[in-house]
């Protein structure tokens, strides 16, 4: 554990000393990223001229969740989607081999080998909308409800990475499903909004089937409904059996890679 | 007449090569077909569970929401344009060169693929838009001739944003960040042209920006063709519009085109 620990913080700093590399694509993302915050607002603004409240989240509430899903957004953005599409290239190529000769774990390394360090950009924009939300309402969050958040959102980016470890040990299979990455972004957008306003099944399959949505929605709930412990205990637990599960099909899916020459 | 008769061979060619790739790229162009659809199935969400809890917004009832945003889904994809994010790549690489060559404008490479998306997308996009009528059963009545209108507003809000991306398209020649820039003006467009919400939902001041737009041309005003909103007698009113607006952004199209072609002759040579 710890040595991985390590590793990963190995993969952040040479990521970090590749990006620096390239200093004016973090500042367009910087400023981008600042257009998108503005049109967020925006958005908030005319939703929010209409009404009091969406489906029971009041303004600061909506803030809070929209903050978490550019929280999530950003990490899939700079984690997930990046080790996908090399790891994707390199089954496809066959240099999947040298990744899984080397002594580590090959499911880490797969995951976690690059960062793609301005993506994260969004993210930081994410916190900074998510602590607005927080403190425009200051009085009514405790300490205990933050903590609750954040324990919350880890639990919901322990299961965002499961799934996407599930879809990309897909690829050992069906080489071919970059596309894949398509239909999660397409259902990541649902989680902009509370769960609460999507008929049934679509509720259904944002939670349960592809849980993209559920992972934003859980931890801000907490600020309009209040997290009960037998909710984050549920939720926690849920997280360890998706991992658990990701891990278990990732180890089915190498025993059953031959490689592209063989 | 024999110029319009090559272009007329040349098109047909275009066409069905465009055609086949398209057909070869199913699963991928199938996706892209689900992404658009994401939106507007949210922003229906939203907007009907605030009419529920509030009661009607600016005389929206629960089935003119479902209407609108379902008429969106239907005219988001046949405004798409994507041309901004490939000339650019173009000019970069020096592939527009070869396309110089050939004995007519590189741009009707961007007008056939257009089409021919929109065509074959049509195969499974048809059953899909049926579907979702059928599901969310949105009370509206649909007279002949708004169908005509609608055809017309739909095919000339087509135009009006192929022309505005062919505009942001030209600017690739002065700067590799064009693609970013039209980017902005999409979310621009979504904002205030009635892909958020629709425009009688927008703050005073977002409505005033829309009236200086042609997006609202582009998105909003066939989706209300459609169901209904706009009266008759403005719906010629909006038509002259968007007519308006494509004869001004085809203009400062040609102009860029021109005075890029020179600069690009200037670096390449």
């Amino acid at each position: 554990m710890i040595r991985h620990l390590r590793l990963f913080w190995l993969f952040a700093k040479l990521s970090i000393q590749d990006d620096t590399a390239y200093r004016a694509e973090f500042w367009s993302r910087l400023l981008m990223t600042f257009y998108w915050f503005l049109g967020v607002a925006a958005g908030l603004w005319v939703i929010f001229s209409n009404t009091e409240t969406v489906s029971g989240w009041t303004l600061d509430q909506v803030i809070v969740l929209v903050g978490t899903f550019h929280i999530v957004g950003g990490v899939v953005r700079a984690v997930l989607a990046p080790n996908f599409q090399r790891f994707v290239e390199e089954v496809q190529s066959g240099t999947l081999d040298f990744l899984l000769t080397k002594p580590a774990s090959g499911q880490f390394l797969a995951s976690f080998r690059r960062i793609a360090v301005p993506q994260l950009v969004e993210s930081a924009m994410g916190l900074g909308l998510a602590t607005i939300g927080v403190v425009r309402a200051a009085g009514t969050f405790d300490a205990a409800q933050v903590a609750a958040y954040l324990f919350a959102l880890a639990c919901g980016l322990v299961i965002l990475y499961s799934f996407w470890l599930a879809m990309i040990t897909l690829v050992f299979w069906f080489v071919r499903i970059e596309n894949v990455t398509q239909i999660f972004w397409s259902l990541f957008e649902a989680a902009r909004f509370p769960l609460d306003i999507y008929p049934g099944w679509l509720r259904a399959l944002v939670s349960y089937i592809i849980p993209v949505a559920v992972i934003t929605t859980f931890p801000a709930q907490g600020f309009v409904t209040g997290h009960s412990w037998a909710g984050l205990a549920g939720f926690a637990a849920a997280a360890a059996a998706a991992l658990a599960s990701a891990s278990l099909f990732w180890r089915r899916g190498v025993s059953s890679y031959t490689s592209a020459s063989s | 007449m024999s110029v319009l008769r090559k272009l007329v061979a040349s098109y047909r060619a275009l066409l069905v090569a465009r055609w086949s790739e398209m057909l070869q790229y199913r699963a991928s162009v199938f996706i892209w077909t689900l992404w658009s659809l994401a939106g507007p199935v949210i922003h229906l969400s939203v907007w009907r569970s605030i009419q529920e809890a509030n009661g009607d917004i600016a005389g929206y009832g629960r089935d003119d929401i479902v209407a609108y945003f379902l008429a969106q889904s239907i005219v988001y994809h046949f405004i798409a344009a994507w041309q901004a994010y490939e000339f650019g790549y173009l000019i970069r690489t020096g592939t527009l060169s070869a396309r110089l060559l050939k004995p007519f404008d590189p741009s009707h490479h961007f007008v056939a693929s257009n089409v021919a998306f929109k065509a074959v997308n049509l195969i499974w996009l048809i059953p899909i838009w049926t579907g979702m009528f059928l599901y969310f059963r949105p009370e509206m009545s649909l007279s002949p001739s708004r169908a005509l209108l609608f055809a017309l507003a739909v095919g000339l809000a087509g135009t009006l944003e192929f022309l505005w991306s062919q505009v942001f398209a030209m600017l690739s020649f002065w700067t590799v960040r064009s693609d970013s820039l039209f980017d902005l003006s999409e979310a621009l467009s979504f904002l205030v042209g009635g892909g958020i919400a629709p425009v009688a939902f927008l703050p005073a001041a977002l409505a005033q920006v829309s009236a200086y737009l042609p997006f609202y041309y582009i998105l909003g005003f066939p989706i209300e063709v459609i169901t209904g909103v706009v009266p008759a007698e403005a719906v010629w009113r909006g038509l002259a519009a968007s007519l308006g607006w494509s004869a001004l952004l085809f203009a400062l199209y040609r102009i860029l085109w021109r005075a890029g072609l020179k600069r690009y002759g200037a670096v390449g040579a």
